[in-house]
Parts: C-alpha cells; structure tokens; sequence
C-alpha cells in the first residue's frame, strides 16, 4: 500500500475511534451517587429556573424564553415568546407529560423537546431511580437516566425509552443539550 | 412654558376632564382625560426608554422578567430591544414586523410565530403615539382618586379574550406612559415599565435590519 493511501487509511481510522469514543453509547448504566449529588445540589437550590432555549425546526432556528418550576411532584416547563405569549407549556408528574399548550408551528417539536426537559428535571427532582438507574413513568413506558459512558462530562445523561435512546440530554453548567439519536443538537437550554 | 407651569396646564385639563364627570362618585370624564393626555404626549415625536417587563403567571411563583431598550417615532415605528433572558430584537415599522436575535454574535431573522405578539406590537404603537382618537377600540374608565391610571377595556369580543383590561400609568409630567399592566382573563398579568426617558431625536437605522456590531 502507498504511504498516501496508508495515511488516508489511518486518519480515518483515528477519526473512526475518536467519533465512536465522543460519541454517546447507547447502553445504560446507572448515574453514580456522586453524579446525583451534584445534581441535587444544583435543583434543589431553588424550584425555578429562567432562560431560553433554541428549537430547531427545518426552515430555521427559533428562540424563546424557557421558564421551569419544579413543585412537590409537578415540573411545569414553559416557552414564551419576547412579549410573554406562552408558545408551549408542558407539565411532567409521575404520571406522565401533559400538554397545556403547543402553539402549532412548534407543535411537534415543543411538545418532544419540553416534554422532554420538563420530564430531565422531573427525574432528577424526584429522585424515581431504581437500582439500576431506571425511571418509571406509568404513561411514559420505562424511562432511563444514564450516564454517557465515556463522557468526561460527570452532568451527561442519556434520556430514552429501553435500548433505545431517544434523546440524549447534556447538563452542562447552566447549560442543557439535548440531540437526537443522530447527535444532532435539536434544543439547547441556558439556564439562569 | 417651564415645566411646572406645563403641568399646571395639564392638571386644568384633568379638572376639566372632572368636572364632565358621570353621576358615579370619584368617575371621571376618561375620554376627556385620554385627550388631555395625548395633547401632552403627542408633543413629542420620539421616546426612548429602558424597559422592565414582569410576567406574572398564577402557575409560577416568581415573575418571568426582561429587560431592554424601547425606542418608538412617530406615528407607528417601534423598536424592542430585549438584553434579557437573551438579546433579541422585534421591530414594527412601516406596517411591517419582524424579529431578529443573535447568534454566534450576528443577527438572525427568525420567523415570528405568534400572531397575537404582532398585535400587541402595533398596539403599542397606538398607546406610545398616545392615538386615542374616536375609533379607540377600547372603553376607558378612570378615577379621580388617581388621575395618573386609565383603564382601557377592549370592546372588541376577539381582543377581550387576549387582554380583559389593559391599564395604563402616565407619568408624573404626563409626558410618557410610565406603566402599562396588560391583564388576562385569567389573572395572568404582564407589566411594562418604562425608565429613564429621553424624547431627543433617534436614528432612523434604529428601525431597520439590525446588523452593525457598533449597535450592540
């Protein structure tokens, strides 16, 4: 093989590790005490959190004000417009997700993506973790919040039904990302 | 006219306004008293302000707040500038309305989604313009306990159940409007309040397409 060739070969190679170990693994393990604790130690501080958030919808990205309060059982997440109109209000209990409202552009991406924060916090704030790092929510099926195998971040988190993650949920120092299967960041979160 | 002898004029016109007044206690003439005051604002072509918006929420304990700059010309161009919870920018003029917010450090156009905020925002250029003229589609009440408060209720079914009042305070001089409490049906309210104004002439590059970094 000549040298150039060679070279192609393992520069893809590296560049073939290195995705598979940046990369999110899409097996579930449990989040470590540690982890939790310094989750806790960040939402129990307050029950209320503002910021905004991106949606990214096919002919652009649209940004609002993010507003999640986390009562006794109850984590409400909303999105505002600059002028306060509620573009989507989702409200997460152990019962599931409930959809106040959805404006309709946005429908289907804000009920996934805030179903989906409320539902991070929700897990975080009521601690419903088995053994093993499963959530359970009755209408959700079986939830799971695990921790990103290799990450070097100790927030990451992966979010998603049984083997198959859905969404994988970044909490970053006041940040949250959340990607689909593909890693694509489809809502990030700055929160205050 | 100093300024104190200009609020005197003023005040004349509210107690003109008071004495038109409806048999009910404490009413005043509140049409009369639009009038005086959009004599008082319409003097001045342009306003512009800090901003503090409250929104208050009966699911949330705390008030959701932004802050930014207004600026508004004449008779219906106004811009928000939104510092916070993130740099944004809506813009209404020329009939037109359309919103920007940063990105990467440029400004970005992003598709507007609630048709309600383009209403608000050409309301308020109403307010701003202080344009209560005979079509103001709203019915105004007020008090002479407090002269500074119009209460303005939409007679529109539509707009009513967007806004079941809207509230506004004018300022001390009754140059500008001060405070303007939007209130929903369901108690859910959003207060606007305006700080440090100045009414010396604005750039007209204000209301167009942001883009110069030096403008940020």
């Amino acid at each position: 093989m000549r040298s150039g060739v060679k070279r192609v070969v393992l520069l893809c190679c590296a560049a073939g590790v290195l995705a598979a170990g940046c990369a999110p693994r899409a097996t579930f393990s449990p989040p470590t005490d540690r982890q939790l604790s310094r989750l806790d130690n960040r939402l129990d501080a307050r029950n209320s959190y503002t910021g905004y958030c991106d949606f990214v919808l096919e002919d652009g990205r649209v940004r609002a004000s993010l507003a999640i309060q986390v009562a006794s059982d109850t984590v409400r997440a909303l999105c505002t417009d600059e002028l306060g109109m509620q573009l989507g209000h989702v409200v997460a209990t152990s019962g599931g997700i409930t959809v106040e409202r959805a404006f309709p552009p946005l429908k289907k991406t804000m009920v996934a993506t805030l179903g989906y924060v409320a539902r991070a916090y929700h897990m975080v704030a009521q601690k419903r973790f088995t053994d093993d790092g499963a959530y359970t929510a009755p209408l959700c099926g079986r939830l799971w919040l695990a921790v990103f195998a290799q990450g070097r971040e100790a927030d990451s988190f992966l979010i998603g039904k049984e083997e198959t993650p859905l969404y994988a949920a970044k909490f970053e120092r006041q940040r949250i990302f959340f990607m689909n299967a593909s890693g694509d960041t489809i809502l990030f979160c700055h929160i205050r | 006219m100093t300024a104190r002898m200009t609020i005197l004029a003023f005040l004349a016109c509210c107690a003109a306004a008071c004495r038109g007044a409806p048999a009910a206690a404490g009413a005043v003439n509140a049409d009369s008293l639009l009038q005086a005051y959009s004599a008082r604002i319409s003097r001045h072509n342009q306003f512009t302000a800090r901003f503090r918006q409250s929104r208050h929420l009966s699911m949330f304990d705390a008030p959701l707040v932004s802050e930014g700059t207004i600026v508004f010309r004449a008779p219906g161009d106004v811009r928000l500038h939104y510092t916070s919870p993130f740099e944004s920018v809506i813009l209404f003029s020329g009939g037109t309305f359309s919103k920007y917010f940063v990105e990467n450090g440029v400004w970005t156009h992003q598709p507007s989604l609630e048709i309600v905020t383009k209403a608000i925002t050409r309301e308020m250029t109403r307010w701003l313009s202080a344009d209560f003229a005979a079509d103001f589609p709203y019915t105004a009440h007020a008090s002479a306990a407090d002269l500074r408060r119009v209460v303005l209720v939409p007679r529109n079914a539509v707009a009513k159940a967007v806004f079941t009042s809207i509230e506004l305070y004018f300022s001390p001089t009754a140059e500008y409007i001060q405070k303007v409490k939007l209130v929903e049906g369901s108690g859910d309210s959003t207060v606007i309040v305006h700080e440090a104004p100045a009414f010396g002439p604005v750039d007209p590059a204000l209301f167009r397409r942001p883009g110069a970094p030096a403008e940020r």
